[in-house]
């Protein structure tokens, strides 16, 4: 990296089915405020701000950025928008590091969100939107058959079952628990999740993230200012992100395909080279259960056929060998838009030692990642991943 | 002032109607119209690294290259790679449930695209769910030659028994 860069303040605004009390205009201006705040700054010490807001259809309005660019502090500053579906606050992130790495801007605020709730039609409705309309949108495509038949894929792949992603699933719901700005809190056992009903075979209700409304912002620094302004910055050790395309002919290919070669990335970047023993916390973007168990193996955290054991062990719990999703993950909250970015801000947070009830103990590297996009249909889409290493100490 | 608990809050009702025509561009109209016309499914194969693309693109975005008039003709049988049963009622998208989306190979493609898999019982979907599995031999099945309309909808797949 051409400047170090670390982040060094957070703001969230709470994740739910829909936010009454707020216009879109409000809830940038809150979460903005907030994230401000923390890291003890105005919006006059900002340079630039890079916004992220998903697909137009969810919010239902047609470029919110110009509606929203004031409230989410860019008035009479460079701003510039992201959107790469689910992963947009992850690329969000990214183009703040690039505005602070490459020497433009010395202090950058990112934003992101998403009104999931203003849609009144069925949210897989508005989903269904972004299919390829000449070849595939035809088959009455929306994610739950996407994430249904990637399942299957992955299951045959790593040998798991529904007991695995109900561990999983728990696992992540119970950990949404110490987090205040998740949507689901839902206090609920194995054996409770695997009698749920099935949304699309396998995956059942707790296995899918529910449709929620929120933002999150974080505020990037260069090293002199990160060190002033933050007595632990997280400081950005490694990164990677890369368009792929996904689909299952070829080779039988998952949604997590990619997970593995781009971590490895942003693993060089940052110097880790035994993830198992340098990395103490992974906040992915996991928004159904299943895809937690490859994770562990793209991750490098194990070989793919020890990754149902890992479930089993309990790896990836608040009390096992390397939590994952501290936050209760995307699988509790997805705001589309912020869901990417609101992986780092938890990867900051444990960094930062501001975990609360859900920090986990002596964390010198967290790994977030951000994924969105379409895989596994007919048409060739895109499939975007954003993963980040975020340590104590600068690489 | 009135405090937040007695504001009343409003949402203002509104609806996008926005009716469009996409342009499916010369590749893939002459795939849509073999569909129509003569019951065949073509494919293009790149020409370097021999994927054989369907439903049909005008490049390889491995190779980078165009495939224009890269054709090739597919047997209409395959292999079912993955499906999903959908019985979630999504009010706006085309299909009643419960139905099959499949993802399926045809004639030796590289790529799946997505079909609807047709005649299964699904009053218990349960039950499919549990019998069916990848790997299946499909079949594509065209509509008759009236009521094909130049989409991807002109045929669908069935399992080989």
């Amino acid at each position: 990296m051409a400047r170090r860069v670390a982040i060094v303040g957070t703001g969230q605004f709470k994740y739910k089915t829909k936010h009454l009390t707020v216009s879109s205009p409000d809830m940038y201006f809150e979460v903005t405020r907030r994230c401000l705040d923390d890291a003890g700054l105005t919006a006059k010490d900002i340079d630039a701000v890079v916004f992220g807001i998903g697909p137009e259809a969810l919010d239902g309005v047609v470029g919110l950025d110009k509606w929203c660019a004031d409230a989410a502090g860019a008035l009479n500053k460079p701003l510039m928008r992201i959107n790469t579906g689910g992963a947009t606050g992850g690329s969000a992130a990214l183009a703040g590091l690039d505005h602070v790495a490459s020497g433009m801007f010395d202090v950058v605020l990112v934003v992101a969100g998403q009104r999931m709730g203003q849609a009144t039609a069925h949210s897989q409705y508005t989903l269904s939107l972004g299919f390829d309309p000449i070849v595939a949108k035809q088959f009455s495509i929306n994610s739950l058959p996407l994430f249904a038949g990637d399942a299957l894929l992955c299951m045959q792949k790593y040998k798991f079952d529904e007991y695995h992603m109900a561990r999983i699933a728990v696992k992540n719901h119970l950990n949404a628990l110490n987090n205040p700005y998740a949507h689901l809190q839902i206090k609920t056992t194995v054996e409770e999740a695997l009698k749920a009903k099935y949304l699309a075979y396998p995956l059942r209700l707790l296995d899918l993230c529910p449709s929620s409304e929120g933002a999150c912002a974080i505020i990037l620094a260069s090293e002199d200012k990160a060190r002033k302004l933050a007595k632990r910055p997280a400081w950005i050790n490694g990164f990677n992100a890369r368009a792929t395309i996904i689909n299952p002919g070829l080779g039988g290919i998952d949604s997590t395909y990619s997970w593995d070669w781009i971590t490895r990335g942003a693993y060089k970047m940052a110097g880790i080279d035994n993830p198992r023993r340098q990395i103490q916390v992974a906040e992915p973007y996991i928004p159904v259960s299943y895809q937690e168990i490859p994770a562990y193996a793209a991750f490098g955290f194990c070989k793919p056929e020890e990754a149902a054991k890992l479930v089993e062990q309990g790896f990836g719990e608040m009390d096992g060998e390397v939590p994952f999703c501290p936050s209760g993950g995307t699988l509790c909250s997805n705001t589309i838009g912020a869901s990417g970015l609101a992986r780092v801000a938890e990867a900051a947070l444990q960094v930062m030692g501001k975990g609360e009830a859900r920090q986990v103990s002596n964390v010198k590297n967290a790994l977030a990642m951000a994924g969105g996009g379409i895989f596994g249909t007919g048409g060739m889409t895109a499939f975007f991943v954003d993963v980040f290493v975020l340590g104590t100490e600068p690489y | 002032m009135a405090s937040e608990k007695q504001i009343e809050l409003i949402t203002v009702p509104d609806k996008w109607e926005i009716p469009y025509a996409y342009s499916a561009g010369e590749t893939v109209s002459r795939f849509l119209v073999e569909l129509r016309d003569n019951a065949r499914i073509l494919a293009t194969k790149c020409p370097q690294c021999h994927q054989v693309l369907l439903p049909p693109r005008s490049f390889c975005a491995t190779c980078f290259v165009s495939l224009k008039d890269q054709w090739v003709e597919l047997e209409p049988v395959g292999e079912l790679v993955t499906y999903s049963i959908c019985t979630a009622d999504i009010p706006g998208v085309p299909k009643k449930p419960p139905y099959v989306v499949a993802f399926v190979t045809l004639g030796g493609s590289s790529t799946t695209m997505a079909q609807y898999l047709e005649g299964l019982d699904l009053s218990d979907p349960d039950k499919v769910s549990r019998e069916l599995k990848a790997g299946m031999p499909v079949k594509a099945v065209f509509k008759d030659k009236s009521e094909r309309k130049g989409s991807v909808l002109d045929f669908h797949v069935e399992l080989i028994k």
